[in-house]
């Protein structure tokens, strides 16, 4: 997709506007965020995990080159094929190569976020393929041309009329006339429909929740069911995954998938959990007859290099969106690109460039809820501190933003200076605004004002209010 | 094709580098054999504790995610439970069984008509078997192998799964260490299964059936 992250304001004022939008997502407090919360307290051990999956994915990352070649090795001795690709495009083209290859007409996707990170569906269109998704949200997005404003729940943003509108006009073309609005009317329609696509696919794309090194496999999490057709019918299969997905051992998954379903939807277990390894054996009664693994880097070895390297512990719940306040308000589609919410603002500033996604890293009030309810530790408001920080220094803020931010460091890094001017800047304050106890205006400060009402301060600086407190 | 060949291989040697370079260490400095010492070892990671019986915890962990549970204390009663279900579910008597070799020792009634065979789209019950059942998610393990179609486990609308339970382990790693036991590596593909197929994708709201079986009936024996 086109991004269009460098309009993050104008995104989200409009999003803001959007009472559809609003409601959906007023319903992620007691969906997500509240089943998360009861996985919680159900268990004791939840932080624990935490710890050790922390430290296994660290450990994986460590030593990356080595477990993707085991883990390449083991994919070639159970008859499968790896291929490797630096870049998007390098993606795209394996992709349709293999599909060519195999003289495929239909493709079928089972929902990837790797597939709409390389633009896989519009490669495959341009190149001829018939492309389906078979996610049921991404399904509703595909008809309806929009990316997915959720990583989890792609279509979140949609309501049931939306969806009953969208299926009656572009389902006529296939014999079904009926408005429906049913929800479980709805569900089955696209059962039937996309039951056809599944009985007619040459190829299946899906992508892998985890890489096993032990044993070549490719792990996919659904509740659905679409990821273990599109793997088992179509005559090829082809997994696309990241460098950061895989994991050494069997167990290591197992320690990651107690964690994933109850982080991302506040379930114990999904409904189908996956390991597919190579293509169907000559003992097996069906399966694929080839299987394909595209590995992507696209910038991720350039973020195991510095600063940002917690960053490839990402499993992709969504824990981190479901409980920003920012995304809570605005949405996705806010942040102009696939990957939104916390996690995108680190991820789409390095795949696109800070001068495309310069907003994201600044839409966040550092609250840390995102880092607290991370399962696997990522210290989210700190990864975008480092991206303010790159973006200071390359100059690609504000002129006023950098003038203000030189300002103060000046100010800050002499603290005798630096205290004085506060207290006084305290006192005259309070002294203004003492019978409202509010400011309406405010001169510097008319983003703030401009909204809201800046609260007039009691007199006293915090520093100066520390030391009484110590001294009492 | 040539072409695309020369780019991977260039790609594969690219992206090793820049990961070798970024974690600022030669392909020599790295102990290979502590690596696969490790994966040989596949150490455990933290269990959560659970107080409940484990068949208990079994039956309570399907029901709460909608599926249905049948028990029968003999295989020889499995038949009668089998036909049970799908008088009671308006199904007919025609059925897909995978051709494991528990269901092939079930005396099976002959008012049903089993069919051992592939699936296909309009078939609408099949029955298998699990190479185990695990306790602490209420989950049912599958394995693919030359009897055993993994489309049975997602095509027909209902899926009825056969469970001795001698076969239900505490803990996925369990259910780990029992494949490892068979000796056979990994087959192609492990389904665990722990509901019948369902979407939360309109308004946040579960559906049942959404593109794998809407009904999911474990019998278990013992």
């Amino acid at each position: 997709m086109h991004p269009r992250s460098k309009f993050f304001e104008a995104n989200a004022t409009q999003a803001l506007r959007q009472p559809s939008l609003q409601a959906a997502l007023k319903q992620l407090e007691q969906g997500f965020v509240a089943g998360r919360a009861a996985c919680y307290e159900a268990l004791p051990e939840f932080e624990a995990l935490r710890d050790r999956a922390e430290e296994v994915l660290n450990h994986t990352l460590e030593n990356l080159d080595a477990y993707l070649l085991e883990y390449e090795a083991r994919v070639i001795e159970t008859g499968g094929q790896v291929h490797w690709a630096s870049t998007a495009d390098e993606a795209r083209r394996i992709v349709v190569d293999i599909c060519n290859q195999a003289g495929a007409g239909n493709v079928i996707r089972g929902k990837s976020m790797i597939g709409e990170e390389v633009g896989i569906n519009d490669a495959l269109e341009k190149a001829g393929f018939e492309v389906t998704e078979t996610d049921l949200g991404e399904y509703i997005l595909q008809l309806a041309e929009e990316p997915p404003s959720h990583i989890v729940a792609p279509a979140i943003h949609k309501t049931k009329d939306e969806i009953s509108d969208l299926f009656h006009s572009r389902h006529r073309e296939l014999g079904y006339h009926e408005r429906l609005t049913e929800r479980s009317a709805l569900v089955a329609e696209a059962r039937q429909v996309l039951r056809e696509k599944f009985q007619q696919a040459d190829v299946g794309i899906t992508g892998a929740n985890f890489l096993i090194a032990e044993t070549g496999s490719n792990v996919i999490v659904t509740n659905e069911g679409n990821g273990d057709l599109s793997s088992t019918l179509p005559r090829v299969q082809i997994v696309t995954a990241a460098i950061d997905k895989v994991v050494p051992t069997l167990e290591d998954a197992s320690l990651l998938l107690r964690l994933l379903g109850r982080s991302a939807t506040g379930q114990e277990i999904t409904a189908y959990t996956t390991f597919t390894t190579g293509p169907r054996r000559q003992t097996d009664a069906d399966g694929p007859a080839e299987y394909h693994v595209v590995i992507l880097d696209n910038h991720r070895s350039e973020m195991l290099a510095g600063e940002l390297r917690p960053m490839l512990r990402c499993i992709r719940c969504g824990a981190c969106m479901n409980h920003c306040p920012v995304y809570g308000r605005v949405g996705g589609h806010a942040y102009g690109w696939i990957y939104p919410g916390p996690m995108g603002s680190v991820l789409t500033p390095v795949m696109l460039g800070l001068d495309e996604a310069g907003h994201l890293p600044n839409a966040c009030s550092l609250n840390g809820r995102c880092a607290t309810v991370c399962p696997v530790k990522i210290p989210l408001p700190q990864l975008l501190r480092t991206l303010r920080g790159r973006q200071h220094r390359r100059r690609l803020n504000s002129r006023t933003a950098r003038m203000g931010l030189s300002i103060w460091a000046w100010i800050a890094l002499r603290p005798r200076l630096y205290q004085s001017i506060t207290r006084l800047a305290m006192s005259i304050m309070a002294l203004l605004g003492r019978r409202q106890g509010r400011f309406r205006r405010m001169p510097l400060a008319g983003g703030w004002t401009r909204v809201r009402d800046l609260p007039a301060p009691q007199g006293s600086t915090f520093q100066a209010q520390w030391r009484q407190r110590r001294q009492q | 094709m040539a072409a695309t060949a020369t780019t991977v291989t260039g790609a594969r040697e690219q992206i090793l580098n820049r990961i070798r370079d970024a974690l600022g260490r030669d392909t020599d400095e790295i102990d290979i054999a502590a690596l696969r010492a490790r994966i040989a070892r596949h150490p455990r990671h933290i269990e959560p504790a659970f107080d409940e019986s484990p068949t208990q915890r079994l039956c309570a962990k399907l029901e709460a995610a909608a599926a249905s549970v049948a028990r029968v204390d003999t295989l020889a009663e499995v038949g009668a439970a089998v036909e049970n279900y799908l008088q009671g579910n308006d199904l007919g008597r025609q059925l897909v069984c995978s051709g494991d070799a528990l269901l092939q020792q079930i005396e099976w009634p002959p008012s049903l008509d089993l069919q051992r065979r592939v699936p296909l789209g309009a078939d609408s019950v099949g029955i298998t078997s699990a190479l185990c059942a695990i306790a602490e998610t209420g989950t049912l393990m599958l394995i693919s192998g030359q009897q055993k179609p993994t489309s049975l486990n997602f095509l027909p609308d209902h899926h009825i799964v056969v469970l001795p339970l001698d076969q239900l382990v505490m803990r996925m790693e369990d259910a780990w260490d029992r494949l490892r036991e068979e000796g056979a590596g990994m087959p192609r593909s492990v389904n665990f299964i722990s509901g019948p197929s369902k979407t939360a994708d309109v308004e946040q709201t579960v559906e049942y059936g959404a593109h794998g079986p809407r009904c999911l009936h474990v019998i278990l024996v013992g």
